[in-house]
């Protein structure tokens, strides 16, 4: 931490309260085309982030303003100066009702910070043998091919402190990239693509996530066009179920209910009472062991903790940052980075059955607010009553969450960034148009 | 007004020539960039103010280096010092991987040029103060309070950012400074379980002015709004459709412009690649991307590679003319950089990217558009879209359509629509374009789902056939 800027805000005049979030972040970065070396990148950033608070009194009303700013490395001489006094100007004019901020001995993080460490990396080391897991997975997979692929490894160190005297910080560990695996069917050759992010470094993981790649590419390669299908049971499978969750952590979600926009309550159903299926049960956590996201304290430096949010349909409590918490009067839970979510009852074999199944599309897209989601399919299956599966892809799905008459959960779960929980979801009603 | 230069970058120049020819004596090619963009966010909503630093602030550099068979680079935030060069010297000699093999790239043999840019905007960020801007933004709220009984909630947001960058290489010494700013106004209404969420957006090379287009959007924002309430669904099928500019935008970018990024024809991953000189729509497109081609914010002089930005005719009259590339594609494809390599910041790969991309207006006029219509929809706002480079699959989330029966604009609106199709047919419908152009450039353009920048889109009205669901 720079000396120089807690000098600065000691200097200050007319700032009440400040935070500081400090980034400090080591990156080595391999682009792959095909088995060679595009290029490779290393990156050495300190991000800090400012945000300073003025308290002040309106319409008899007890008012803290904040400003956020970015305090660059390598400030000139007096630059740190004008930085503060113009984020304190702000802050004067950018009042809201007064909140707290986070004060030291809040509690313990549960699982403690020290679990986090456990993931650090000697990052010169660990991109060859991540490299050399994508190689082996395309090597047991008959018929698909990588084509590109790029992988980041990061260490950062986070660390955040406030004018209460608050002072926590924790390394993490974060991968990310992305794979581009390609096959050709009778049509010529297509591709399907997958963002990476993993929490650990390791080879096996990777190569995993590879081969399911390869595996559904190469099934997209055989795929024939959706047909139109209309009004169509929906077995939404893989990577578009956790944005599907958004509509009811969003929902429940202390700021949602603070700006009017939240439909629940707590104590009632999330899901209504005339939907048939699985009732929910959700659960926000600050640690899963494959999420990257994961991390002990929020951006305020709140200690996180599991909190339970929805069980057997039934909403628990709101959640949310210190802010928006105490201005709702409820207990704060912190912004929490990862949704865990009970499984159902139906295993994917039962609910498999008369539906489109739908694996990857070109950007599932979700509006939280209303709950209206849908995309383009890449790839699905048109699943017939017995079970069968033909592979389909093109044209597109859509639904509203408060119109499905069902909502069944698979008991198979899957471990994807931010969630674990349920595999597949089978929606009804949804329209398909055909491809 | 003239934007001004960076007093940091200024102060850094010599230290950071300083750098480049130390590694100079090094490696065969050279070249550093350095950054020093500023930008604010302010937003105003129910019972709620913020001040934020704009995410496209940055202060920064990266050194890229020909190290015998290709490019590597490092990203770094110190200023330059006496230790900084041998410090990348070391850190550059690190090879992770470094037991594959190398995909070679020839070296950089650059033109020489040294020029200073600035930009220009009609009110400066410091012509307004904080207090003026929020209370201007408090006011927009306010009377989207009093206007719309139904409203729930409404963001009413102005971003302003000075972008100025430094290019130098053994050849270069380039400089550019300009400012753009954007606006967006995001009403949420509600009628019983009906909620509804409309936006509305402003952008451009533009300072504080454009808040007054924030401000003379608002009752037509409303509007639209208030009649996404009850929207219906379009019942699934292919349609003949009006696309609004924006939405001919989103055609362009995401239709064609990110499968005409020529990273992808060195990954091959790119359709496109088989079409040059061949037909892919009708005689009625033509369609530009360029730093230079339009005035918007996806405008520069020179990219984060060094190279001038230019105009390149992409489409012309239905054939497939030119790519859009950054440097390292071009060096390998044998072709020109076009001036499209650009980072998401100093701390990321360049890849090509698109900046101002546009169809090119036509000779058509919306009425008569309306009026060839028997059964379709005229598309106005888009939520999101997504490329598919290879295989030439088109999908785009519409906000909104307005019914179009028996050659007239009905009331009714369905919203959201999903558009698909497959790009060579949607482009070949192109039967009618209007003589306006539009663009837009509020939003960010992912490469994948990551590396995000600014750039624009837009074009005429555009008639076409397209699947809707």
């Amino acid at each position: 931490m720079p000396e120089e800027l807690l000098q600065a805000l000691r200097r200050a005049r007319g700032v009440d309260a400040w935070r500081i979030v400090e980034r400090l972040v080591e990156r080595r970065e391999l682009y792959l085309i095909g088995h060679r070396v595009d290029m490779r990148r290393a990156a050495t950033v300190r991000r800090l982030e400012l945000t300073l608070y003025r308290d002040f009194q309106r319409e008899g009303q007890s008012l803290r303003g904040s400003a956020t700013l970015r305090v660059p490395t390598g400030c000139l001489k007096g630059e740190l100066e004008r930085l503060v006094e113009r984020g304190a100007e702000a802050a004067g004019w950018a009042g809201n009702p007064f909140y707290p901020l986070v004060a030291p001995g809040s509690g313990e993080p549960e699982p403690p910070a020290s679990s986090y460490a456990a993931h650090f990396v000697e990052l010169e080391q660990a991109l060859e043998p991540l490299a050399s897991g994508l190689f082996a997975a395309e090597r047991e997979t008959a018929g698909a091919r990588l084509n590109s692929a790029e992988l980041f490894v990061e260490n950062v160190r986070t660390r955040i402190l406030n004018s209460e005297g608050l002072d926590v910080g924790f390394p993490s560990f974060r991968g990310s990239g992305e794979l581009v695996v390609e096959a050709r069917g009778p049509a010529g050759e297509v591709e399907l693509f997958q963002e990476l992010s993993f929490a650990e470094a390791r080879a096996e993981l990777l190569g995993d996530e590879t081969r399911r790649l390869l595996e559904l590419c190469r099934d997209r390669a055989r795929a024939t066009p959706t047909p139109p299908l209309g009004s169509f049971p929906l077995l939404l499978a893989g990577e578009a179920v956790p944005q599907l969750f958004e509509y009811y952590t969003f929902h429940a979600a202390a700021e949602s209910v603070y700006a009017r926009l939240a439909r629940f309550s707590a104590g009632q159903s999330v899901q209504g009472e005339r939907l048939r299926g699985d009732a929910l049960t959700l659960s926000l956590e600050p640690y899963l062991a494959h999420s990257a996201s994961s991390a002990p304290w929020d951006a305020d430096g709140f200690p996180l903790r599991p909190v339970a949010l929805v069980e057997a349909g039934l909403l628990q409590r709101y959640w949310g940052p210190l802010r928006y918490c105490h201005y709702l009067g409820v207990p704060p839970t912190g912004t929490l980075p990862n949704l865990r979510v009970l499984p159902g009852s139906r295993s994917l074999a039962k609910l498999r059955s008369r539906c489109l199944e739908a694996v990857s599309f070109s950007d599932f897209h979700l509006d939280a607010v209303t709950g209206d989601f849908g995309g383009e399919l890449r790839l699905g299956y048109l699943v017939e009553e017995d079970g069968s599966r033909k592979p389909v892809s093109g044209g597109s799905v859509s639904g509203r969450i408060g119109e499905l008459a069902s909502m069944w959960l698979s008991a198979e779960t899957q471990a994807r960034p931010g969630y674990l929980g349920p595999l597949g979801l089978l929606l009804e009603p949804t329209a398909v148009t055909g491809g | 007004m003239k934007v001004p230069a960076s007093p940091y970058l200024a102060a850094q120049r010599r230290g950071f020539r300083g750098v480049v020819r130390a590694l100079g004596r090094q490696y065969g090619y050279v070249s550093l960039l350095a950054t020093d963009s500023q930008g604010t966010r302010y937003e105003v909503r129910r019972g709620q103010v913020s001040v934020q630093e704009s995410r496209w602030s940055e202060r920064g550099s990266v050194v890229r280096v020909h190290d015998g068979s290709g490019y590597a680079e490092l990203s770094f935030d110190l200023p330059p010092g006496r230790q900084l060069a041998e410090r990348l010297a070391r850190a550059l000699r690190t090879r992770p991987a470094g037991g594959l093999e190398p995909m070679p790239c020839p070296v950089h043999r650059e033109a020489p040029l040294r020029r200073r840019w600035r930009g220009r905007v009609k009110l400066l960020p410091e012509s307004l103060r904080v207090e003026q801007k929020l209370a201007r933004l408090a006011a927009v709220r306010d009377r989207a309070f009093s206007l719309c009984p139904s409203l729930v909630d409404i963001r009413v947001i102005y971003e302003e950012v000075t972008v100025r960058k430094l290019f130098l290489s053994r050849a270069r010494e380039l400089e550019q400074a300009y400012h753009w700013a954007q606006g967006y106004l995001i009403p949420v209404v509600r009628r019983g379980e009906d909620t509804r969420l409309m936006h509305q957006t402003y952008s451009g090379l533009k300072g504080v002015e454009l808040l007054d287009e924030l401000e003379e959007g608002l009752e037509p924002t409303l509007k639209t709004a208030e009649q996404l309430l009850g929207a219906g669904r379009v019942s699934p099928g292919v349609y003949e459709v009006i696309l609004a500019p924006e939405v001919a935008g989103l055609l362009a970018h995401e239709a064609f412009g990110h499968g005409v990024e020529m990273d992808m024809f060195v990954k091959g991953r790119a359709r496109a690649a088989q079409y040059l000189g061949r037909p892919v729509g009708s005689q009625r497109v033509t369609m530009h991307d360029g730093a230079r081609a339009a005035e918007q914010v996806g405008s520069f002089w020179f990219d984060d590679e060094g190279s001038l930005g230019t105009d390149t005719r992409i489409i012309e009259a239905g054939l497939f003319r030119a790519g859009i590339s950054d440097l390292l594609s071009a060096l390998r494809l044998g072709t020109e950089p076009t001036g499209n390599g650009v980072r998401e910041s100093f701390a990321r790969k360049a890849y090509a990217r698109m900046t101002n991309t546009f169809f090119a207006p036509g000779p058509d006029r919306l009425e008569d558009m309306i009026a060839s219509i028997r059964q379709g929809y005229l598309l106005e706002r888009f939520v999101s879209g997504m490329e598919d480079p290879r295989n030439w699959g088109l999908q785009g989330v519409i906000l909104y359509g307005r019914e179009i029966a028996g050659g007239r604009l009905g009331g009714r609106v369905v919203s959201p629509v999903i558009m698909t199709g497959y790009v060579p047919e949607v482009l070949g419908s192109i039967s009618m374009a209007g003589g306006e152009l539009r663009l837009s450039g509020s939003g960010m353009c992912g490469k994948g789902h990551k590396e995000y920048v600014k750039n624009s889109a837009g074009g005429p009205y555009l008639k076409c056939r397209l699947r809707l669901g």
